[in-house]
């Protein structure tokens, strides 16, 4: 019989950080040609969920102009925590990205993930999509004057729900109801899909939405009709429904966005090729139809831009955040 | 387009060879993921749909809905064998399916899970076919009062599944109650009984809860065994006899109706209705008294139940392009990367998509039966294999079940926790299946009822003016008072 290998505690550590280093060395002797291996993209959803999909399909548009495979990593958990933290903590040699989006500025902002929205490089604001404001088609209400009357005349009768306590359709209810001066009855339900079933079956007189999940209700014969659109201009899908602003409503979140980034102090060579790439895979018409498909407006941003939405945005949800009293 | 030539036109699609073959693999693999404890049809889904990114449409959705309906058949199979179920809604398949595998019976047990499940599923997709739309509309005339009416009903099932005392089944409901207020409040969005811990924060996950109070405790409470009781039964005869038959066919049709609509509702799902199923065959069966000792009526029932609650809960995302739950939400998303939408349009927008996966789902239970059938033969021979050999290995697939929830070790840790807290709960005559069932509804039923008071600006009225929501608490009010009355007439005069 073989007497069985022993290690010193010492030694073991020592070996698991020899292998540590070979694994790590792979991008460190790669440097000289960014990229040499994969990306990874880490979306902190579930397969499936929204965020994911524009992952998906803007990862299949970056991988030809990177020259490289972006494999997406799903990291769910804790809202949208888990993944950004992952994102937050890799390293920065533009091998690990991550998706960005409105969840990112609001789980930093309720302490959720222990840093700051700004503290990553942000690398591109991909694409945007309008709120919408969705009543019953059976509703009373047959545009946004008579509904916001109907919530001043008797304030907290009319309901608006939204898709979860602390979720961006939740601070737009907020932010819609501040900035007109009504006071709706805020409900939350637990995602869209239970929000959109109980808006269909009118047990509340309204939501708020992301417009794509509107879309195939807000037809001619079908459970719902769309009273406003969030976004600055009138929706491409949604051409006849007026937008906020044109009423007179201003400084509600437009809708939710999704972006890119890795983590912060990224070298400047490999941020200069991810910026390229990413500008270019933008134009791409496979990337475009999928926006055109799910009624995405692009509204592209990077560089200076980017950081300065991240910023403007930090500040508006977070003051938002403050008078809605969700915990912080 | 009338209805038949659509459903003709529905087999034309299902039957295409490339369509045959996406069927095929959807059910094989539903079926080993259902067979394997702690990898549950969600996280399967998770991990394939990727995958199905690549396929066209009609192709994705009959694979992913051959894996999510296959699972339901697979998951009885341990519960059966070794007392520890593959899916949660195989629990309450545990306690008669193991008895009669103890008794040497679990060939005709699981023969007639396989059956079970072929009957109801076969059933549910003719309902599906028939009344769709209709039961569409159904769903959404659930809002929040009916719901939490319902989950109250549903939470009146554990005074049934407590073995013999009552006090310790509604003991450890309340634990799963508490249970299930860790994490974010929906409301108010205040983090409860977190202590700062990121995994907390969207609650306990079932599946590492179940496995643990399940898997891990029952291997525990087997090890202290003297090695020679824990020998498993040997196996008896492969197939149910003339008798089963006789005596399963009321508990597989009244299972599989009450599984169907369950199923249709969402937040009820198959683990509710295979519960349901269950409490209604220990109160209304002919030979109710049998059940718990090894009676086929509780493998039937419960079995039938959550293949058609599978099945039901396509309705609501076909008509509505609602998920009922996460595998759901995951088709949809399928879909939506393809450009589809599904709504109240698609049945008249896609009716190639609509009827080939209905029609798919029929091919797809005939595949099943035809696998599980000879399986059994196979299966029953785990029944062989000595239990210091098949002991770790359950623990290892219960340990990989937990990680694939989320990924995350902390899901290991819960698991081991409750399976910890699992053998010492049996140790003290406490049964698990109440604290699995408040734990499941604990999470709905708060927000249901928030929302509903939040929805009539606190009143409680709704709850009894609304018709179906007083119809269920009045259902809730027959379910409490009558146990509590046969105990008090059955207490002898002092």
């Amino acid at each position: 019989m073989t007497r069985p290998l022993r290690l010193s505690p010492t030694i073991r550590l020592a070996a698991l950080a020899l292998a540590a280093a070979a694994l790590a060395s792979g991008p460190a002797t790669a440097q000289d040609k960014y990229p040499s291996q994969p990306v990874s993209l880490i979306v902190p959803f579930n397969a499936g969920g929204g965020t994911d999909l524009v992952a998906r399909a803007f990862a299949e548009a970056l991988k030809m102009h990177l020259g490289q495979a972006v494999t997406v990593q799903n990291l769910p958990g804790a809202g949208s925590a888990v993944g950004t933290t992952k994102l937050h903590g890799s390293k920065a040699d533009g091998y690990t990205l991550g998706m960005t989006g409105g969840f990112l500025v609001t789980t930093t902002l309720r302490g959720q993930a222990k840093f700051p929205a700004t503290d990553f490089t942000h690398l591109a604001r991909l694409s945007l999509e309008t709120f919408v404001l969705a009543v019953p088609a059976a509703s009373p209400y047959r545009s946004l004057a008579e509904y916001l009357d109907a919530a001043r005349k008797a304030p907290g009768s009319v309901s608006v729900g939204t898709a979860g306590a602390g979720a961006l359709t939740h601070l737009a209810a907020a932010a819609l109801g501040q900035k007109s001066g009504a006071r709706l009855n805020i409900v939350h339900f637990a995602g869209g899909a239970k929000e959109i079933a109980a808006v269909l079956g009118g047990h509340a007189a309204s939501g708020v939405f992301s417009q794509v999940e509107v879309l195939p209700h807000a037809v001619a014969g079908g459970g719902l009709r769309v009273l406003a659109t969030f976004g600055e201009a009138r929706s491409e899908k949604l051409p006849e429904v007026p937008t906020l602003k044109a009423q007179g409503i201003v400084g509600v979140p437009p809708g939710p966005w999704q972006g890119i980034a890795a983590p912060r102090d990224l070298p400047a060579p490999q941020k200069a090729t991810l910026v390229t790439a990413i500008t270019r895979a933008a134009q791409e018409p496979s990337w475009q139809a999928f926006l055109q498909q799910n009624g995405l407006a692009s509204h592209f941003l990077t560089g200076a831009g980017v950081d300065g939405f991240i910023k403007e945005e930090t500040e508006t949800l977070g003051a938002l955040l403050k008078s809605v009293d969700i915990t912080q | 387009m009338d209805t038949l030539s659509a459903i003709l036109a529905g087999f034309a699609v299902a039957l295409e060879p490339a369509h045959i073959l996406y069927c095929v693999v959807g059910v094989v693999v539903g079926t080993v993921v259902g067979v394997l404890p702690g990898l549950g049809p969600a996280a399967t889904i998770a991990l394939l749909l990727p995958v199905t990114y690549r396929l066209e449409p009609v192709s994705a959705v009959i694979m992913l809905a051959g894996i999510y309906y296959g699972s339901q058949y697979g998951g009885s199979t341990t519960s059966i064998l070794v007392r520890i179920p593959g899916e949660s809604s195989s629990m309450v398949t545990c306690y008669d399916g193991y008895e009669m595998t103890r008794r040497g019976r679990a060939g005709a047990a699981l023969g007639m899970a396989a059956i079970a499940s072929f009957v109801a599923g076969t059933a549910s997709v003719i309902g599906l076919m028939l009344v769709a739309p209709l039961l569409g509309r159904f769903a959404l005339a659930f809002g929040p009062w009916e719901y939490a009416s319902l989950m109250v009903l549903g939470l009146t099932l554990v005074a049934y599944l407590g073995g013999a005392s009552l006090l310790r089944a509604l003991a450890m409901a309340v634990v799963g109650l508490l249970l299930a207020t860790v994490g974010q409040d929906p409301v108010a969005g205040v983090e409860r009984f977190t202590f700062g811990a990121q995994t907390l924060l969207d609650g306990i996950d079932l599946v590492p809860v179940f496995m643990g109070l399940f898997g891990i405790a029952e291997v525990l409470e087997t090890m202290e065994r003297p090695p020679d009781q824990q020998r498993l039964a040997t196996p008896g005869d492969l197939l149910p006899t003339r008798q089963d038959f006789r005596d399963s066919l009321a508990p597989v049709a009244r299972g599989t109706v009450l599984g169907f609509f369950l199923g249709v509702l969402p937040g009820g799902g198959a683990t509710v209705a295979s519960i349901a199923s269950y409490v209604t065959e220990k109160r209304f069966a002919r030979n109710r008294d049998r059940l718990g000792q090894g009676a086929i009526e509780g493998v039937a029932g419960p079995e039938a139940a959550n293949n058609a609650a599978a099945t039901g809960s396509f309705v609501p995302l076909l008509t509505l392009g609602i998920p009922a739950n996460v595998v759901m939400a995951m088709m949809l998303a399928a879909l939506t990367l393809h450009g589809i939408r599904p709504g109240p349009l698609l049945i008249s927008e896609r009716p190639d998509l609509f009827w080939g996966t209905i029609t798919s789902m029929y091919l797809g239970n005939v595949l099943l039966l035809i696998l599980n059938l000879p399986l059994v033969g196979l299966f029953i021979q785990i029944l062989r294999v000595p239990y210091p050999i098949l002991a770790p290995a359950i623990v290892l697939f219960c340990l990989i079940g937990a990680y694939s929830v989320t990924g995350q070790v902390a899901e290991v840790l819960t698991m081991v926790c409750f399976g910890i807290g699992g053998y010492l709960l049996r140790k003290l005559g406490f049964e698990a299946a109440p604290l699995v069932l408040a734990l499941i509804l604990g999470r709905p039923l708060e927000e249901a009822l928030r929302q509903a008071l939040a929805l009539s600006q606190g009143s409680f009225l709704p709850f009894l003016t609304r018709p179906i929501s007083l119809v269920l608490l009045l259902a809730t009010a027959a379910a409490l008072t009558t146990p509590l009355a046969r105990a008090a007439l059955a207490r002898p005069p002092r």
